[in-house]
């Protein structure tokens, strides 16, 4: 089989891929092991994630009341639940000004299902199976890729592009296509989840609403409505902490809810849930070279930093867009003898990347500053951030203000370690944001020890 | 008012509503929980406009507002 473009994963990034491809008039196929329906994690988006969705011409397909919520902004819990501060999802129209703006939470069964049979109606190919091997030319670029089908034979799809979109299984990574998967900062916590009927939602617009339960340090709770009865709740703490709690998932989950925070256990009085309890360890890495001769990575099959405040679907779905656009561009001849055809898509991903993880840093580092600039100092710029503004108009204050204290520096030359970040040396240099990690540095744990 | 006065009543009157009548000069205001953040948050807004003063970004640590002391000497070092 021979297509312009193979993408592996039919999740929100690999759809949005090959809508955006088609908008171009480029033809995909889009490979994915799955049968969907299937569960998947992550289901609140920002507001900049509502323009991606606009953009891909599918608004009224998210009027759907029994599978999306309406969200008009997130709430984050002081411990002991007393206080709180709000942040409304608010957009900017042509003069820059602020205006109120809503975006969805979404099932992730039901969303991606939309979107994969979205894009194969609009032109895509599907291929049901799960890719196995990248291939090469013999000047080293990636050609195309095997697949191992779900019915049991092989299929060599060959490509113009290969474009990684494979989520967490970081396929191309794995293979050693890409440079070294370097972990993140919050690599070692781990996310363990579920889903609540029957809980205390505010009246009103509020009711859609993600509510953040922050009880310590690592330590905090997710509250994303996704329908009229159903709630996800996901708890995220240091791995070790669970692993010392020594209960199943379903347990700590249950008694987390009760523990965490007063004000979850008022809002969840009765824990009933209705999904099966869920685990995510490590899910914090980057890897710097996500590009190449006939390849590219979009979303998480390069990058996530951490869940609290909901970057990755906005991230994946907007880098399709930009990814897309670059592709378009090599089609049309254009980059055809560079050495990275996509060096300026991957130095523009990175830098927006760059910028959410330098604001869940500092929500860490210094969530007292963080919340001053919330409140008092940067309230525009934070929400510019938290919606998703992060590939225009930055750095803003909040940002400069926010590396200034962390002491970071983060510049565009690929190959200089940005200081205070992870890819210096952990020995030589204890890095300012990990400096913290309970006594966890020598803890280790791999998705087999979570059962 | 001094200084050290202001800080109190502001704090006796906005942030504990009157549920005391005073507080000790070197009294732990946060690690005792009689100041939450958010509430620190007003009481920063009150200090820069009260002594007409800029609390800068790395000053903003528990550290400099525990007690009504710390809080004072940080003032005076501005002014
Ligand atoms: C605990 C947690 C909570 C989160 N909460 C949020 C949130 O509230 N909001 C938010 O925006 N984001 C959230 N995220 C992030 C979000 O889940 C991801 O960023 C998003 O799903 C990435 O989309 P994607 O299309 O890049 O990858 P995915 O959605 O993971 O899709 C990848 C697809 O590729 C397929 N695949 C993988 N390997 C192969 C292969 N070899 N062959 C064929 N197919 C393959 C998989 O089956 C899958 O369908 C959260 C993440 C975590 C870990």
């Amino acid at each position: 089989m021979k297509v312009d473009v193979a993408i592996i994963g039919g999740g929100p990034g690999g759809s949005a891929m090959s809508m955006f491809l088609i908008q171009q008039g480029i033809s995909s196929a889009i490979i994915e092991k799955e049968m969907f329906p299937r569960y998947h994690i992550g289901e609140s988006m920002t507001g900049e994630c509502g323009g991606v969705i606009r953009a891909l011409g599918l608004q009224e397909k998210m009027d759907d009341p029994d599978n999306v919520v309406v969200k008009h902004g997130l709430t984050v819990y002081s411990t002991e639940g007393k206080n709180s501060w709000y942040v409304g999802v608010q957009g900017r129209d042509e003069n820059w000004n602020l205006f109120p703006q809503t975006t969805w939470q979404v099932r992730r069964d039901h969303f991606d299902k939309m979107m994969l049979d979205e894009a194969i109606a609009r032109g895509a190919t599907l291929v049901h199976g799960s890719a196995t091997k990248p291939l090469f030319n013999d000047d080293g670029a990636v050609r195309g890729v095997s697949v191992k089908m779900a019915d049991g034979g092989m299929l060599d799809v060959a490509s113009e592009i290969l474009v990684d979109a494979s989520g967490q299984a970081t396929f191309l990574a794995n293979a050693g296509v890409t440079s070294t998967k370097y972990r993140g900062n919050y690599d070692k916590q781990i996310a363990i989840f579920s889903q609540v009927a029957g809980a205390i939602r505010d009246l009103g617009p509020a009711q859609g609403d993600t509510l953040i339960f922050y009880k310590e340090k690592y330590h905090w709770a997710w509250f994303i409505p996704l329908d009229t009865e159903v709630v996800s709740v996901g708890i995220v703490a240091p791995a070790a902490y669970f692993l010392g709690q020594r209960e199943s998932k379903h347990d700590y989950v249950a008694r987390e809810i009760h523990e965490i925070s007063p004000e979850l256990k008022r809002r969840i009085p009765e824990v009933k849930l209705v999904e099966e309890a869920r685990a995510i360890p490590n899910y914090s890495y980057q890897i710097k070279r996500f590009t190449g001769k006939g390849f590219m990575c979009i979303g998480d099959a390069h990058r996530f930093v951490d869940p609290i405040f909901s970057f990755g679907l906005f991230l994946t779905l907007k880098e399709a867009q930009f990814g897309s656009g670059a592709i378009a561009d090599y089609m049309n001849g254009a980059n055809r003898d560079a050495d990275n055809p996509f060096a300026e898509y991957q130095r523009l991903i990175d830098s927006g990347g760059d910028v959410f993880e330098d604001i869940i840093d500092m929500f860490w580092e210094q969530p007292l500053l963080f919340a001053r600039y919330i409140h008092q100092r940067y309230p525009a710029e934070m929400i510019d951030i938290l919606a998703g503004r992060v590939f225009e108009r930055q750095p803003n204050e909040a940002l400069i203000g926010a590396r200034n204290i962390l002491q970071r520096s983060r510049s565009d030359d690929t190959s200089v370690a940005p200081e205070g970040s992870r890819f210096q040396k952990m020995d030589d240099d204890p890095i300012r944001s990990r400096r913290n990690w309970d006594g966890l540095s020598s803890y280790a744990i791999d998705n087999t020890a979570i059962q | 008012m001094s200084p050290r006065t202001s800080i109190e009543r502001f704090i006796l009157d906005e942030i504990l509503m009157g549920s005391r009548d005073s507080i000790g000069p070197d009294e732990s205001l946060l690690a005792s929980g009689v100041i939450d953040s958010l509430a620190l948050l007003r009481l920063i807004g009150f200090i820069e406009e009260h002594f007409d003063v800029v609390v800068e970004d790395d000053e903003v640590v528990p550290e400099n507002f525990e007690s009504i002391n710390v809080m004072t000497g940080l003032v005076a070092s501005k002014q």
